[in-house]
Formats: C-alpha cells, sequence, structure tokens
C-alpha cells in the first residue's frame, strides 16, 4: 500500500485532502524503474490543474518514453502551504510522495500570468532555489512551457529552460541529452548550454538583455556564438500522427474539467486581433474523423465517464463536427453520455445537436461578440456580425432558450463611447428580439441576458501587442458608463451586466508584456506572501503596488503607452510562427477598422505556412 | 434487478469523501461495462444507494452499494470485472444479487461492528501527561461500558447533545491496542470514536477526536429477529 508524504492529522486538518494523496486511476505506478524522473506541474490547486488537458498530453507521452517516468504536482491550497512552511515539509509529488526536488526535471505549465507568485510558492516549498543561477547539480532542472512562454521574460530568471510550441516534439531529444550528459559527467551548466541548441528550447540564462537609456528593450544578446539567436516554436504537423491519450488521469474529486476531453483539432483560422491563442497555435491542424471516433471509443471506456467534450479554440470550425457528433450521438446517448460542445458558433446545427444533448431550459446560449459595435468588431477582426448573433438568438428563443449570454471587452483600441454604450444596445436588441420572436403564449417569463465584459489585455504575438492600457479610474468610468447604458435600456429587467476586475486586468498586462526587470517584483511579492494572485479573495493589489514602488518600477511604462512599431519587444527573439510584419500589416488594418478573411478563405500570409502543414497553401500534411 | 456490492476502503482513499466515493463508482461500474438502469431525463444516471457514510479519514472492509442493473452474469466474474478497474485500496469483496423487495443498503443497516484505535504517531501514552499506559488505558474501558449510564456528547448544529446511549451497545471487546464495539445504529448513531471520548473524560483526560480512528468490520441488517451480515442478505449468482 501506498504511504502519504503527509501525516494523517494534517490530513485530516486540509481541505479536501484528497488533493495530495494521489492514486488516482491513470496515474502511474512510480515504482517501475526509470533512470529519468519527471515532475509536471500546474502551479494553481488541484482542482484547477487536473482539468488541463495538456498536462495529461505530456504526462502521457512522457511515461510512455522508455526508462522515464512523470509524476505530477500542483501548489498546495494556502491551508497546507501554512503546515508544510511550519513543521519544513518538503513539496512532494502525487505518484511516489517523494520530494520534488530529488527529480531530474520540473516541468512547469505557464497558462496564465497570474499564477507567476506561486511558481515561487512550488520552487520555494520543494526546497529548490528561486533563481536558477543559484541552483546545483542536486536541483532539478526547471522548464516552463505554455502559453505564457511566448513572452517568459518577467520569471526568465527563475527557469532553467523553456520549451517553445508544442510538447509533443523535442521532450524525446531532451532527455537523450541529459542522459548523455549525466554519463559524462557534465555540469549543470554545460547541460543547459546544449540544451539550449536543441530546436523549441531557449535557455534565459544564456542571453543577456540589453535596454535603451529609456528603459525601453534594444536586444536580447546570446551569451555565446553558439547560441541560437532565435528560438523557433515547435509544432506537431501531423496531429493524427501521434497517439491520443488512452488512459487519462481520473481524479476522485471533483475538478473543473470532470469528463473526457477530446481535442478535433489544434489552432485556429480566425485571427482575432486580440487573441494570442490563435496566433501561436496557427496554423490549424485537424485532426482526422476515424482517428476522433476511435479514440473516443477508448476513452469512454478506460474512464468510464459520463460525459465527452470535444475541445479546440473554435469547435465549429472543425470540418468533420456534424460527423464526429452524430456518431457519438449515435452510439452513447442511449448509455447515458453526455456531450458537451464549448465553444460553438450559434447557428441552426448547433442548436439542433445541443437541444438533444441538454436541457434548454436551465442551459443558456454564449455569444461572445466581443465589442459593441460593428465598427469596433472590425478593428479587432471579430467575424461575429450584429446578424450573426439575431439569427442565432431568435433561432434558440424558437427552439424554447431563453438565456443568453454575451461576452464583451472593454478598453479596447480607438474604443469610442459609442462603442461601449453599444453593448448595452445590443444585450437590449437581443431581449428584444425575444418578445418579437417567441409569442405570448409560449413564453417562459422573461429572457435572461448576462453580459459581461473583460478589459482587454495586449498580449505578444498579437496584432494588438502595440495597444496601450488604460488606468484603473478610467476602466472603471467606462464599465459604470455600460452599466448606466443598461439601466436606460429598455428592457434593462431582463440584463444582467458585469464586469471583471479592473486591477487584476493591470497586473496582467504588466507581466505579459514585461521584460526581465520584472522578476525582481515578482520575487517581492512572493516575499511579501503573495500567492494564488489569480483567486480574487488572495489577490492584494497593494502588495504589487509597493513592490513596484520598492523595485523602483513604473508599472505604467509597460502598458501606458502606445508602443512604437519599431519598437524591439523582449520576445522578439522567439519565433511563434507568425512574422512581426504580418502583425503590424493586421495592427494597421485594425486602425483603419478593416477586416481581414479566416485562413479558410484566403491565406492572410502570417508566416506559419513555412510549417508546412494544416490548414495552409502549399502543406504538405 | 438489484445487485449488492461489497467493498473496502483502506490507505490513503480514505481520504476521499463519501460523495466522491459515490461518482467514483459510477465511472467504475461503466468501465466495467455493467449494463445499468439509468433514470429518466438530461443527465441520466445509475440508481445507485450506499450504506452508511463512512467519516473522512477512517477505514472500513464492509462498504456496501446498492445497484440497478438491466442483466447479471455470475458473481465471481462481476466481482473481478469491478476489481480490474478498482483504484488501490477499495476491493470488490462480493457481487450478491439481492431479492425482490429487500431494502436498500441505506435505510437497512441495523448494527455496526467496528474498531477504534490511535492513528500512528498520534497515541496519547507516554505523550500526554496523565496517561496510563497503553494496555491500562483500553483494559479500564470495561469498567467504564459496564455502568448503566453510558453518556456521550455530541456537538452538532444546535450546540452540545448528551445521549445516554447504553441501550444501543450490544457488546465490546477491550483489545490490546483496539476498542471493538458493535452497536445498534437504528434509533441512534453510536460512534464508538464518541464512547471513547467520553471514557477519556470519565478520567478527565483530553483526547484529541484527531487522534482515533474507526476500521468498520461488518454491518448488519435484521430479518426476522435475526442480524445477517448486509452481504449474506444477498445470493451468490
Ligand atoms: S475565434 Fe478568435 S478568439 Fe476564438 S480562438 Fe479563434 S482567434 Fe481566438
Ligand atoms: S499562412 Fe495563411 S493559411 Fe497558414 S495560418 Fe497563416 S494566414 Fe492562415
Amino acid at each position: 500500500m501506498r504511504t502519504c508524504a503527509l501525516s494523517e492529522d494534517i490530513l485530516l486538518t486540509v481541505e479536501k485532502p484528497a488533493r495530495y494523496i494521489g492514486g488516482e486511476i491513470g496515474s502511474i505506478d512510480p515504482a517501475a524503474g526509470a533512470d529519468v524522473r519527471f515532475c509536471m506541474c500546474f502551479p494553481d490547486v488541484y482542482e484547477v490543474g487536473m482539468s488541463h488537458l495538456g498536462i495529461q498530453i505530456l504526462y502521457d507521452h512522457l511515461n510512455h518514453m522508455p526508462g522515464v517516468s512523470c509524476e505530477r504536482v500542483y501548489s498546495p491550497w494556502t491551508d497546507l502551504d501554512r503546515i508544510m512552511r511550519e513543521r519544513k515539509i518538503p513539496l512532494f509529488a502525487l505518484e511516489s510522495q517523494r520530494p520534488v526536488k530529488d527529480f531530474d526535471f520540473l516541468g512547469i505549465t505557464l497558462q496564465y500570468e497570474m499564477c507567476y507568485t506561486n511558481i515561487l510558492q512550488i520552487l520555494d516549498l520543494s526546497g529548490i532555489p528561486l533563481a536558477a543561477a543559484d541552483r546545483s547539480l542536486d536541483d532539478p532542472v526547471v522548464i516552463g512551457g505554455g502559453p505564457c512562454t511566448y513572452n517568459p521574460e518577467p520569471i526568465a530568471e527563475f527557469f532553467d529552460l523553456f520549451y517553445i510550441g508544442e510538447g509533443e516534439t523535442r521532450y524525446a531529444a531532451l532527455i537523450a541529452l541529459y542522459r548523455t550528459c549525466r554519463s559524462q559527467g557534465k555540469s549543470r551548466e554545460e547541460f543547459i548550454r546544449e540544451a539550449g541548441k536543441l530546436p523549441g528550447i531557449y535557455a534565459p540564462g544564456l542571453y543577456e538583455p540589453m535596454y535603451h537609456d529609456d528603459g525601453t528593450f534594444r536586444e536580447m544578446r546570446p551569451l555565446y556564438d553558439d547560441v541560437p539567436r532565435m528560438i523557433r516554436k515547435e509544432i506537431v504537423r501531423d496531429l493524427s500522427g501521434v497517439q491520443y491519450i488512452e488512459h487519462p488521469i481520473i481524479p476522485f474529486i471533483q475538478t473543473i474539467q470532470d469528463r473526457v476531453t477530446l481535442e478535433v483539432m489544434r489552432g485556429c483560422i480566425r485571427g482575432c486581433r486580440f487573441c494570442q491563442a490563435g496566433q501561436v497555435y496557427k496554423p490549424v491542424r485537424e485532426r482526422d474523423i476515424g482517428y476522433l471516433k476511435r479514440a473516443a471509443d477508448t476513452l469512454l471506456k478506460n474512464t468510464g465517464y459520463d460525459e465527452i467534450t470535444l475541445s479546440s479554440l473554435s469547435s465549429s470550425d472543425y470540418s468533420g463536427l456534424a460527423e464526429i457528433v452524430n456518431y457519438l450521438i449515435d452510439h452513447y446517448k442511449e448509455k447515458g453520455v453526455n456531450i458537451s460542445l464549448p465553444s460553438l458558433r450559434i447557428d441552426a446545427f448547433s442548436l439542433d445537436v445541443m437541444s438533444q444533448v441538454q436541457d434548454i431550459k436551465k442551459s443558456s446560449l454564449t455569444f461572445a461578440p466581443e465589442a459593441g459595435t460593428q465598427r469596433m468588431r472590425n478593428v479587432i477582426n471579430k467575424g461575429l456580425t450584429e446578424d450573426d448573433i439575431f439569427r442565432g438568438s431568435a433561432a434558440a428563443f424558437e427552439g424554447g432558450w431563453n438565456k443568453v449570454k454575451l461576452y464583451f471587452m472593454l478598453g479596447l483600441p480607438g474604443e469610442t463611447e459609442e462603442d461601449m454604450r453599444g453593448i448595452a444596445e445590443l444585450a437590449d436588441a437581443v431581449a428584444d428580439l425575444y418578445f418579437d420572436t417567441v409569442p405570448k403564449e409560449k413564453r417562459q417569463g422573461k429572457p435572461q441576458i448576462t453580459a459581461s465584459s473583460s478589459f482587454f489585455i495586449p498580449k505578444p504575438f498579437t496584432a494588438l501587442q502595440w495597444a496601450r492600457m488604460y488606468p484603473k479610474e478610467e476602466y472603471l468610468r467606462r464599465a459604470h458608463l455600460v452599466k448606466d447604458a443598461v439601466r436606460a435600456a429598455h428592457h434593462t429587467k431582463c440584463i444582467r451586466y458585469m464586469y471583471h476586475e479592473a486591477d487584476v486586468a493591470i497586473i496582467e498586462g504588466v507581466l505579459a508584456r514585461g521584460d526581465r526587470k520584472l522578476s525582481a517584483v515578482i520575487r517581492k511579492v512572493y516575499e511579501a506572501g503573495g500567492i494564488y494572485d489569480a483567486w480574487r479573495e488572495h489577490y492584494c493589489d497593494e502588495r504589487w503596488m509597493k513592490a513596484f514602488s520598492d523595485c523602483g518600477i513604473d508599472p505604467g511604462f509597460y502598458i501606458y503607452r502606445e508602443r512604437p512599431l519599431d519598437e524591439v519587444f523582449p520576445w522578439d527573439h522567439l519565433d511563434a510562427g507568425v512574422t512581426k510584419e504580418y502583425l503590424i500589416r493586421e495592427w494597421k488594418q485594425a486602425m483603419r477598422a478593416a477586416v481581414t478573411p479566416n485562413c479558410r478563405e484566403a491565406c492572410a500570409g502570417c508566416g506559419a505556412a513555412s510549417f508546412g502543414c494544416g490548414v495552409c497553401p502549399g502543406a504538405a500534411c | 434487478m438489484k445487485v449488492r456490492v461489497k467493498f473496502t476502503k483502506t490507505g490513503p482513499v480514505k481520504f476521499i469523501g463519501h460523495l466522491d466515493v459515490m461518482r467514483y463508482f459510477q465511472k467504475a461500474l461503466r468501465r466495467a461495462d455493467f449494463s445499468m438502469k439509468l433514470t429518466e431525463g438530461f443527465s441520466p444516471h445509475p440508481v445507485m444507494s450506499f450504506a452508511a457514510p463512512l467519516a473522512l479519514g477512517d477505514t472500513s472492509e464492509c462498504e456496501y452499494m446498492d445497484v440497478e442493473l438491466l442483466s447479471v452474469t455470475h458473481s465471481d466474474r462481476m466481482r473481478d470485472e469491478l476489481n480490474a478497474v478498482m483504484a488501490e485500496g477499495i476491493e470488490v469483496l462480493s457481487v450478491r444479487l439481492l431479492p425482490e423487495g429487500a431494502k436498500n443498503a441505506m435505510s437497512s443497516t441495523a448494527v455496526i461492528d467496528s474498531r477504534v484505535r490511535f492513528r500512528q504517531g498520534m497515541e496519547p501514552f507516554g505523550r500526554i501527561p496523565g496517561y496510563p499506559d497503553r494496555e491500562a488505558f483500553f483494559s479500564g474501558i470495561n469498567d467504564f461500558l459496564l455502568s448503566d449510564e453510558v453518556t456521550i456528547v455530541k456537538t452538532g448544529k444546535k450546540g452540545e447533545i448528551r445521549k445516554n446511549v447504553k441501550p444501543f451497545i450490544r457488546s465490546w471487546i477491550s483489545e490490546t491496542d483496539a476498542f471493538f464495539l458493535s452497536a445498534d445504529v437504528r434509533e441512534t448513531f453510536v460512534n464508538p470514536k464518541h464512547i471513547l471520548q467520553a471514557y477519556a473524560s470519565s478520567l478527565e483526560l483530553d483526547l484529541d477526536p484527531l487522534s482515533l480512528t474507526s476500521h468498520r468490520v461488518e454491518l448488519y441488517t435484521e430479518i426476522d429477529g435475526s442480524m445477517i451480515t448486509l452481504e449474506d442478505v444477498g445470493q451468490v449468482f
């Protein structure tokens, strides 16, 4: 029988002790001999981290490699964090319950900027020096992956390596190199130097950032001649050529994604100008329909889940959607398996599907117009028109739905009060449509329209990466303007308006486009007790502001200026597949409120065709 | 048709709560490919019933779950099929067919046999002043339980509730390092930990409730005046 790293009295006092015991179905038996041990970390609480498909994919991938074992670790919740510090208990991996520090690699997935303090928590509780430069051969090689690696500079100090792009392609080579270096008795530095030459691997310690006098970035200078000047992202060219997970880990406790997740494709054809995922996962690569059917069968059988979700950035754009959905309905509806379809465009097909798999009375329809007016939607290249929304909603109301959710952003470049009020007007028009479409005798109470807005945060490798942000007061003014407009709307009783926090958006904005100088700030916040910044109840704005001022760093420098087109960015030495010329073209298009067609309508020449795969012209697979 | 599944819960999985065990079995039954009867509606789910929930951190060798199936094969085969998809610490001991009209596991439990001991590393002996040695402590329980009234204190929503549970104690054994209790739970749930606590406070000793762990040994139901195990209500098929 396995034993737990934590004593029983601790497990009995902390919330949800099952977060820390491991042993879930699908997790590996760490007893099996392995000469390279990898610990994969999602720096947030178990229920969040376990819901992430990417970790499951890599876990499976690494555990299939001969001689390699991969285990998991998540952030201990604040209650256990306190106990571990008091009693000096080292952080441990779930499978073997052995200290993280004893592993060869610690892989940390970077899904959102607000988890950065949790990275320090993980390192600190593990007893691994926070700064990569202070580590010795006894410490694991700390490697980061995931979307935030497209500008990892603010956390570069804490990492030995970053893996840029999709994990399935280079870990085998990295681990082989590790074995060689170890058998030749090479030092940690020598290994990292060699690793930094592998495609897709960025070793930040081998580069020195240079700045202009005004603080703007000048260049990322390689410290040695044999270190690559540019690091190009890795992608899987043929997604049907790699094996899908067969035995995902099934958590004992309820997590956010408590179902089978079937990834139907990667990338997105749409090129919305605010969206980082849309750019960095280019080009769109679909999985073969036969592959998906087989994977669905295997996964449902091996997990016993009663729900399957089709995952991708924009499932409606998957060309075999109808076929896979019908297959699932035909084969599994009888068996009580529910099918969930996030990120679907609302049209006749999706409504038909949803009416078969959901309880209409309870479910709501989601639209993401992202902006209140057509002009603004053109600026961000969001293809969704008012007409699409009206047609979709009318069909939905006729089908019996009366709950609609609308997602918007505030603070987009060139936003006017008309655009802000447009949010309320659009919500009002949708409510109006309900009364027009549904005859009195068929109405089930009022329509319930929920409009919510987040504040736009410019991200690296997007067409809007040059845009500025606004101070908190300005964001709140805009949100209140929308609120007042909702209050004055004709159907105000049918509309609920919500907006996200402005202070967190500002910090996220600074970190997203920040440089290496910010490491000091993150460290200060952590040292002042900051963890779980992604959780509203644990986020503390004063702590961040104090850290900025203690470090003599003005956060406004990173966000309150529109950056000139010739400014060099701290992430320009990374090659995400899309060229800067293309992004500049798109920025200019945005300023003209001109729309760019999606990848299937016409290739915009973004640069990703150089991978020679997917939707791009001239693709080989 | 309804089958009754008897299983253990030991080792680290004792830190999984009752609701999560239910969810675990919903998936396990699907993995084992049992043909389950599902409820109607938009989120069909199997019809299951579990016997008295086990407290988080306690162990058992006699957990019971009833589930409605559309077809069955053989007791042993179905037990093996379930065991092939179990997590460590949860072992299926038997699968039996319930007779038509049998009461479900939850409502029919009349008696619970369990054994309480101190958790590893949390024994008070030699650690907390005033405690007798282990043997004296456990053998002293006999005298305590022989009196006519055994008053336990439960802290519930309405504050402290005192109750004489002596009438519900069917038998007990004071072992060298544990206390075995057989209690009738139909009228009130008699928790053997509460009895040990009451005993300790009769000696004016502090007993940290977290330091005790209970291990369930068997559950019984009453049929025609005699106690038979929940397992034996069902038949091997
Ligand atoms: S549809 Fe737009 S927002 Fe959605 S993933 Fe694609 S590019 Fe991003
Ligand atoms: S190269 Fe063209 S088709 Fe390929 S991702 Fe870029 S814009 Fe789309």
